[in-house]
């Protein structure tokens, strides 16, 4: 008898204590989402809708783990856990980036703020701000007044900005939840698309976003798997800013995509996900062995001349070939975090030499 | 030993410094060249790499270096001497910003109308000598150095927030161009803009020349300069035109250049210890010269290990020596 008090009193504590550990209906862990590339973003999805698993890059935040749900009444989170009705979402954004991830979901209905606007790319959004119905957010102060105005609830922030407890609380009282967005740290072509999964949950499109994210990494591992050429190519990255000359660095975003077409540059060699800055001379002795140059930042070969008229010694100036996508910078900085896919397909035809205007979609050579 | 001596020591060690600098310069860099090169590639550049980088990159930016350090200094050395202030220069009452207006709205209209080095010289020109008359104009108004010196500061913000509201309206392209220009660099000059640069730097010191009597009349004041035949208003417009040329070319080909203009004339006179304006003239060319190449010749030598964009570098050595100079302003001169 006493046996089996003891036998039950220990089950009872075992219940307890699996209790206490999994609050959530489905019996999914609230500290793990799973994520396929992405470093900083893991989901998990629940018959009640999807979990964010947000992560600092820098350390300095807790986890984020947002519930997105359209039943928020019917949601037992734990205390760390924040719910996200998103049955009526707007939004308010800083990047470009996040502006085409929504448009790629059919989701602009959901965009209530944007960040220079001027430089929309999305005809339909552009239309918009032009009549005034997206609000601008401006780069200097949140304009908290204008965003209650707008029913905007929530900043989707590219993280950057420290969010002080004043501006928490500024938020917290016009009903904003602040969402950090950190598709700009990822190392991974691929995790930076993967966040299309974090717009899919918070508009209610997650399976849309889904599909459309295995499909850019079907269409990108296949353009991985095609015949590059020569290994090791060398080219030249980036121009000059004042006396330096700015190039990626081994880990970075772009490193990445010229790696993956086996691209060369010296930087490459050298650590890190930021650039490097290097002298005049040590480019002009680099460019003596490259052919090609990416990414100067001007369309054209006079806007490069007029900043830095000293391109006319680099080898590739002269006798090589320059590509930039430049000629349509807005595009980029709007569509090229979802379509890593169409930019190493491009980056893949500029080494093959297929650079005709119908061939390549971001870049274009630079005359 | 007497004064005139002891002016042409400094001077002298200031012109041996610098032609040591300039050869150095010549000769270091990340590209290896032997003496050799460097001498082969002065007397008879050619194609390859060596006489490329000496020719193409090292000598254009050490030259550039010197002359702008001489210019912002010599217009620093003005802007002291009209406004009576040792706090002056063309940075601090707003010349430099009026340059970078003119620049700012050129290189974001697009519009070209004498070809673009024309423009560019023509506008940085215009932009610093306009700037120039209306700090004169206040100058009139005003006789508190320190009213007129938040004059100049109010105005520099003003041109700021002008050139602010022309980026928000200006295309992604021309920004990208401004921001380069602005980032301030002695890079971007080419062998060929030198002699352009030179000539219109010579003509300011030539007119400066022209100008040491009256300078040194307006020293002891505006009353006593008038007594001793001086006419304040040519010595007045002469300065602004001299130091507008100066400043607006430096600043059109190399973007703004902080504290030189500030820094360099006091320094000048803490050292020469006079207020000879026909000795603070090539004192000012030479140690401007030369403090502008050794700043450079720094940013180069230390470009493997750290990047240090020219403007920080002479802000990081010029603001303690500004804020050492006013809270002991009694012993500087003028």
């Amino acid at each position: 008898m006493r046996k089996n008090s003891i036998k039950f009193l220990f089950l009872g504590f075992f219940f307890v204590f699996l209790g206490c550990n999994t609050p959530e209906k489905n019996g999914v862990k609230a500290t793990n989402g799973k994520s396929r590339y992405s470093q900083w973003l893991s989901y998990v999805k629940t018959t009640d809708g999807i979990k964010l698993f947000i992560k600092d890059p820098d350390k300095k935040l807790p986890t984020r783990i947002i519930w997105c749900t359209t039943n928020p009444k019917y949601i037992k989170a734990s205390h760390a856990d924040e719910v996200l009705d998103i049955r009526n979402i707007k939004i308010a954004t800083n990047a470009a980036a996040h502006v085409g991830m929504l448009v790629a979901l059919d989701a602009r209905d959901n965009i209530g703020a944007v960040s220079m606007g001027k430089y929309l790319y999305d005809p339909t959004l552009k239309q918009r701000f032009d009549k005034g119905r997206l609000l601008e957010l401006g780069g200097t102060s949140i304009p908290f007044e204008s965003l209650s105005k707008q029913h905007i609830n929530i900043w989707v922030s590219a993280g950057m900005e420290p969010l002080d407890q004043s501006n928490e609380e500024r938020f917290k009282a016009i009903g904003i939840q602040w969402i950090p967005n950190y598709d700009w740290r990822e190392e991974h072509p691929l995790g930076k698309a993967e966040w299309i999964l974090f717009f899919g949950a918070i508009t209610n499109r997650f399976d849309e976003a889904v599909a459309q994210f295995n499909a850019i990494c079907k269409r990108y591992h296949a353009y991985d798997a095609l015949p590059k050429g020569n290994q090791c190519m060398k080219i030249l990255v980036g121009n000059f800013a004042g006396d330096f000359w700015y190039t990626p660095l081994q880990q970075s975003f772009q490193a990445r995509f010229f790696s993956q077409v086996d691209f060369c540059t010296f930087s490459m060699n050298n650590k890190g996900t930021g650039s490097m800055a290097v002298g005049a001379e040590r480019i002009y002795q680099e460019a003596e062995s490259c052919e090609l140059w990416l990414n100067p930042g001007f369309p054209s070969k006079q806007a490069i001349l007029s900043a830095f008229p000293k391109a006319i010694q680099l080898r590739p100036f002269n006798q090589g070939s320059i590509f930039c996508y430049s000629h349509d910078l807005n595009k980029f900085w709007e569509q090229s975090a979802l379509k890593p896919d169409i930019v190493l397909r491009d980056l893949i035809r500029i080494k093959q030499g297929n650079t005709t205007k119908s061939m390549l979609y971001f870049y274009r050579e630079v005359k | 030993m007497n004064r005139t001596k002891s002016h042409l020591i400094l001077l002298l060690s200031a012109g041996i410094l610098l032609l040591v600098v300039f050869l150095l310069y010549l000769k270091m860099g990340y590209f290896n060249t032997t003496w050799e090169h460097v001498f082969q590639s002065l007397t008879n550049p050619n194609d390859e790499v060596s006489s490329t980088v000496v020719w193409s990159f090292r000598l254009p930016r050490i030259l550039m270096a010197f002359i702008a350090g001489a210019a912002l200094s010599v217009a620093g050395m003005l802007m002291q001497n009209l406004f009576q202030n040792t706090l002056a220069g063309p940075d601090v009452l707003g010349i430099t910003s009026g340059s970078s207006l003119l620049v700012a709205l050129w290189m974001m209209s697009g519009i070209t109308a004498l070809g673009s080095t024309t423009d560019l010289i023509f506008l940085g020109i215009l932009g610093a000598m306009g700037m120039g008359a209306i700090m004169l104009l206040f100058a009139l108004k005003l006789r508190s150095a320190v009213h007129l010196l938040l004059i100049g500061l109010m105005l520099s913000s003003f041109i700021g927030a002008i050139i602010a509201i022309i980026q928000a309206a200006s295309g992604t392209q021309d920004l990208q161009q401004y921001v380069f220009w602005n980032f301030g660099s002695l890079q971007r000059v080419t062998i060929q803009q030198i002699p352009w640069i030179a000539i219109i730097t010579c003509l300011g010191v030539v007119l400066s020349l022209f100008q040491v009597r009256a300078l040194n009349a307006m020293v002891l004041g505006e009353d006593i300069a008038k007594s001793l035949g001086v006419s304040i208003r040519q010595v007045r417009l002469l300065s602004i035109l001299i130091a507008g040329i100066l400043t607006g070319t430096i600043t059109a080909f190399a973007g703004p250049i902080a504290f030189v203009g500030l820094a360099i004339p006091n320094v000048t006179k803490l050292l020469m210890k006079t207020q000879n304006h026909g000795v603070l003239l090539w004192s000012n060319i030479l140690f401007g010269s030369l403090f502008l190449g050794v700043c450079d010749f720094s940013i180069k030598l230390l470009e493997s290990y750290i990047a240090i964009p020219l403007n920080a570098l002479t802000a990081l050595l010029g603001v303690p020596f500004v804020s050492w100079m006013i809270l002991k302003n009694r012993h500087v001169t003028g």
